[in-house]
């Protein structure tokens, strides 16, 4: 017994080794937004590194880095073969990139680093070494076992520029009543200008002169107890990610500075037509050129002074990130953190060995983070820019999931992704409520077979859905723009009373399906010119062949009488015309690029581009049905996207690719994906999404294929 | 998964089948004494498949996708500032968006008034190069009329990208100038006289005009 118990332990102290060496994971906070892995030992199994190492792309890479003395993969001195993780991380002062290799060969790694940072000073330190640039916001950390790249970005609002943390106490209208003031009681000219921007500090009652500073490096109100708060920032491990609040851009600088010139020019431009506006103007004139004099004189020592401030909150600010930086690693390489990323239970189910890459996200914090590293490196231009791709980035998909795990794994037969989310309580209960449905089967009785190039179909309830979605926009909305939280329950007020979901469920249920056929040549005619021998134009009609798609659509209705009716709006209109029990859009007022036929029957509203398919609908006509695969596919998913890349791409005209692209287009066209498949299922109110790209016949690793199609087109495009 | 992006691609798919091509045809009819009749065709009906899809998409390439509206309006502002011209009269227009043809017609008293409204077109554009404002120059003593161009469409369209580029593929330029005197002489070697001596016509490639390899210029002798 006791024998088995110390084998055990020699098992998992073993095992923890090997966990320690190769899953950094165990270094990642709690508090991580983005965790990726890169599973290497999988993909370096799949392509090997000698194939990687005699490959275009790697001799690309080599090219681009423009370096004698890596020639293979090993040279980085990185073990390549094992896990390499990427993590984001964000706190309240702070934005971490940090990117974990595991080290194989120290002085390969070593020699590779001093190449690449151009003989920048590596520091030793507690347990490791380290790299910086400049700014100290990049990074290169490692010990003998792993490295650490990392990057990143003050987002803490002490530190931030703003204009007016910058500027000084002034205020222009009194400043220039000053300074007036000034000018009226030295009307003899006598005082030097420093002298009169002394004496409007006077006027101003300022506990300083201004003038004094045109020669100190000393500025103004310069608290030194700054060195304190630096201090309290330094947080070593933060819990709860909060983002600033940060405030709108303030208004555009120098207006005030600038408007003061504006006011004096307008005066003295005024047109004079006598003597006396020509005293007056000089008047003006000489009154303006004083009061120019001690504005730029002041206005000097003040950009002076706002310029220094600048540099001391840079000063302060790099100081603050450099012992941010220095204390996160030294967490790293040195002690245990109190709280991992494993501790996140949706995070440690989300490993998979098979899989080559795990993507670990957590969404809604996510954008934040992303939002205080775009604030950080745009600054406020940035700020408006952020509700648009906030709300852009949003679908309805996407709509409060807390956290999505995506997958990739490089199989024999393709590519296969997978994504899962992982919603809160209220888009669990909206996602239930939409996405329950099953599609209408009777659609899959009019397609043929598998004759088509691709297709497109989608079930959810459009009832609940327009139930749902207005809440759903507005908790998202609100998320970005919180002050405007009672407008837009307002508005998802006025959006339920003025939606009747059930008319609208009924009239189109939200079962749909979107078929593309085949691509036909048809001949199209059009007008052109023919010259007699005088030159005299007339229009002659020609034709010419055009390349046009055929597809069907189909969507279910409960309300059929209202669709005839709106279809007799339609003729009424003539926007469309009826053709027996068909309606078409061959009509003289048709702005459609090609002729669509139109019908409904048994609740299915059909909608096609050829006319014998929509007779034969009407007349009860049979098709073959589409196949098994696809059915089953159809039946299990809420969305299923389908296309045979390879049919589609033989259709693009090589015309329509520029001359010098020709060849990668060939390329692609002969080697490119075959076929393409996504599909999404509501999973207990969590989208479950899975997408497929099956690799050409004959190919038995999808990895290789990629790096075998990447270096093709390196090679093309070499030529 | 966002299903709803795939219809625009499935557009933009479905537009990028069909392509490109039009004519640009530039008739003038000059009397002796230096008054005529102008008329110009923009005929994209060979692209209309392609223009109609286009016309239901908000935007292509980056550009704003202008309504049958917007056109509409254009044409007539153009219209309505010939009108103001002095020395042109008559004008009128023609608007065809099922065949996509489009074309303007006027008379004028001398090609100056002509010239005059290309300039008022500029100004209401606000467009500083001067350039295009002298198209047509026309010597009554010398009986001799300048078609002028020197445009650097070159520089133009280098900056366009690849799929702008696309749409002059296979476009033509016409010019066909009437005359009651007999022609005597045309400077652009590409230019055919009609049997009767008077009419000429010009018909050249816009890629090439842009490549500089044709080009518009020309200089007509009568007799």
């Amino acid at each position: 017994m006791k024998f088995t118990k110390l084998v055990a332990i020699v098992i998992l102290l073993c095992s923890s080794f090997s966990l320690f060496s190769q899953d950094f994971t165990s270094k990642i906070r709690d508090n991580a937004l983005v965790v990726f892995t890169l599973n290497g030992d999988n993909i370096l199994k799949k392509v090997p590194e000698n194939e990687i190492n005699i490959s275009q792309l790697f001799y690309e890479f080599k090219r681009e880095m423009r370096t004698d003395n890596i020639n293979t993969m090993s040279d980085f001195g990185f073990k390549f073969n094992s896990s390499m993780v990427y993590a984001m991380e964000v706190d309240t002062n702070m934005l971490f990139n940090l990117f974990f290799m595991p080290i194989k060969d120290l002085t390969k790694f070593e020699s590779m680093i001093s190449e690449f940072s151009r003989n920048k000073v590596t520091t030793q330190k507690d347990g490791y070494k380290s790299v910086s640039n400049k700014r100290n916001t990049e990074h290169v950390v490692w010990n003998s076992e792993f490295a650490v790249f990392a990057f990143g970005y003050y987002t803490g609002s002490l530190y931030q520029y703003r204009y007016y943390n910058s500027s000084d106490d002034y205020n222009y209208y009194e400043e220039n009543k000053a300074i007036e003031k000034v000018l009226k009681e030295d009307t003899a000219n006598k005082l030097t200008v420093k002298e009169k921007s002394d004496r409007v500090d006077e006027i101003l009652k300022k506990g300083y002169k201004l003038s004094y500073y045109d020669l100190n490096e000393e500025i103004p109100g310069e608290a030194s107890n700054n060195e304190k708060v630096i201090e309290e920032e330094v947080i070593e491990e933060v819990e709860v990610m909060e983002v600033d609040n940060i405030p709108p851009p303030p208004p555009p600088p120098s207006v005030m500075e600038i408007s003061e010139d504006v006011v004096e020019e307008v005066a003295i431009e005024a047109p004079s037509s006598s003597r006396r506006s020509y005293r007056k103007n000089n008047y003006y004139n000489d009154l303006y050129r004083k009061k120019s004099e001690i504005n730029d004189y002041r206005r000097r020592i003040r950009n002076k002074i706002r310029n220094r401030r600048n540099d001391i909150r840079e000063e302060k600010k790099n100081k603050l990130v450099k012992q941010i930086f220095d204390t996160r690693f030294n967490t790293i390489f040195n002690k245990d953190i109190a709280k991992s990323i494993n501790s996140v239970s949706s995070f440690t189910k989300s490993k998979d060995k098979k899989a080559d890459g795990v993507l670990w996200m957590r969404n809604d914090y996510f954008q934040n983070g992303m939002k205080s590293m775009m604030t950080s490196i745009f600054g406020y231009g940035y700020y408006g820019r952020r509700y648009r791709g906030g709300l852009l980035s949003n679908s309805l998909y996407s709509f409060g999931e807390d956290i999505s795990i995506t997958k990739l794994y490089f199989e024999k037969k393709g590519v296969r992704f997978t994504k899962e989310s992982d919603n809160n309580e209220k888009s669990k209960k909206a996602t239930n409520a939409i996405f329950s449905t099953k599609q209408d089967s009777r659609f899959l009785k009019y397609i043929n077979g598998d004759k088509f190039i691709g297709y497109i179909s989608s079930t959810f309830s459009s009832e609940a859905a327009i139930r749902e979605l207005p809440n759903l926009w507005t908790s998202t909305y609100t998320q970005f723009s919180p002050e405007y939280r009672e407008e837009m329950e307002v508005l998802a007020d006025i959006m339920e009373v003025f939606m009747d979901e059930k008319a609208i469920g009924e009239m189109a249920t939200g079962n749909a399906m979107f078929v593309l056929k085949d691509m036909k040549e048809k001949e199209v005619s059009y007008t052109s010119y023919q010259y007699d021998e005088n030159y005299k134009r007339t229009k002659v009609q020609k034709t010419r062949t055009e390349l046009q798609p055929e597809f069907l659509f189909m969507l279910t209705t409960k309300n059929e009488s209202l669709l005839t009716r709106i279809m007799k709006l339609g003729i009424k209109n003539e926007v469309i015309s009826q053709k027996g029990t068909y309606y078409t859009t061959q009509t003289k007022k048709s702005k459609l690029p090609m002729d669509f036929f139109f019908a409904i029957k048994d609740g299915i509203v059909f909608v096609t581009t050829d006319e014998i398919e929509i007779q034969t609908i009407v007349a009860g006509g049979n098709y073959k049905g589409i196949t098994k695969k696809h059915r089953k596919l159809i039946e299990k998913n809420s969305q299923v996207v389908y296309f045979d890349s390879k049919k589609l791409v033989s259709y693009l005209p090589n015309e329509s690719v520029r001359r010098r692209n020709i060849e990668e287009f060939m390329y692609f066209k002969e080697n490119g994906f075959e076929e393409v498949l996504m599909t999404t299922k509501n999973q207990k109110g969590n989208l479950f999404s899975e997408g497929f790209m099956h690799t050409p016949k004959g190919e038995n690793n999808s990895a290789m294929y990629i790096f075998e199609f990447l270096n093709g087109m390196i090679e093309i495009g070499r030529r | 998964m966002k299903t709803k992006s795939i219809y625009p691609l499935i557009l933009i798919f479905v537009v990028s089948l069909f392509s490109s091509c039009f004519e640009l045809v530039e008739e003038v009819t000059l009397n002796n004494d230096g008054s005529g009749e102008f008329e110009f065709t923009a005929n994209l009906s060979q692209s209309k498949t392609k223009l109609k899809s286009i016309m239901l998409m908000d935007k292509i390439n980056g550009h704003k996708v202008p309504s049958q509206a917007d056109v509409t309006k254009e044409i007539v502002a153009i219209c309505t500032l010939a009108k103001k011209t002095k020395g042109i009269s008559k004008v009128s227009r023609s608007i065809d968006f099922e065949n996509f043809i489009f074309s303007f017609k006027c008379q004028f008293d001398s090609v100056e008034a002509l010239n005059s409204v290309v300039k008022n077109f500029r100004l209401s554009k606000k467009v500083t190069n001067k350039n295009h404002d002298k198209q047509f120059t026309y010597d009554k003593k010398k009986k001799i009329l300048y078609r002028n161009f020197d445009a650097a469409l070159k520089q133009e369209y280098t900056r366009l990208n690849a799929e702008d580029k696309k749409v002059f593929k296979g476009a033509t330029y016409v010019s066909v100038y009437r005359f009651q005197k007999e022609v005597k002489a045309t400077s652009n070697s590409k230019t055919k006289t009609s049997p009767n001596n008077k009419a000429t016509m010009l018909k050249v490639n816009v890629l090439d005009v842009i490549n500089k390899k044709s080009s518009l210029k020309n200089t007509i002798k009568l007799k």
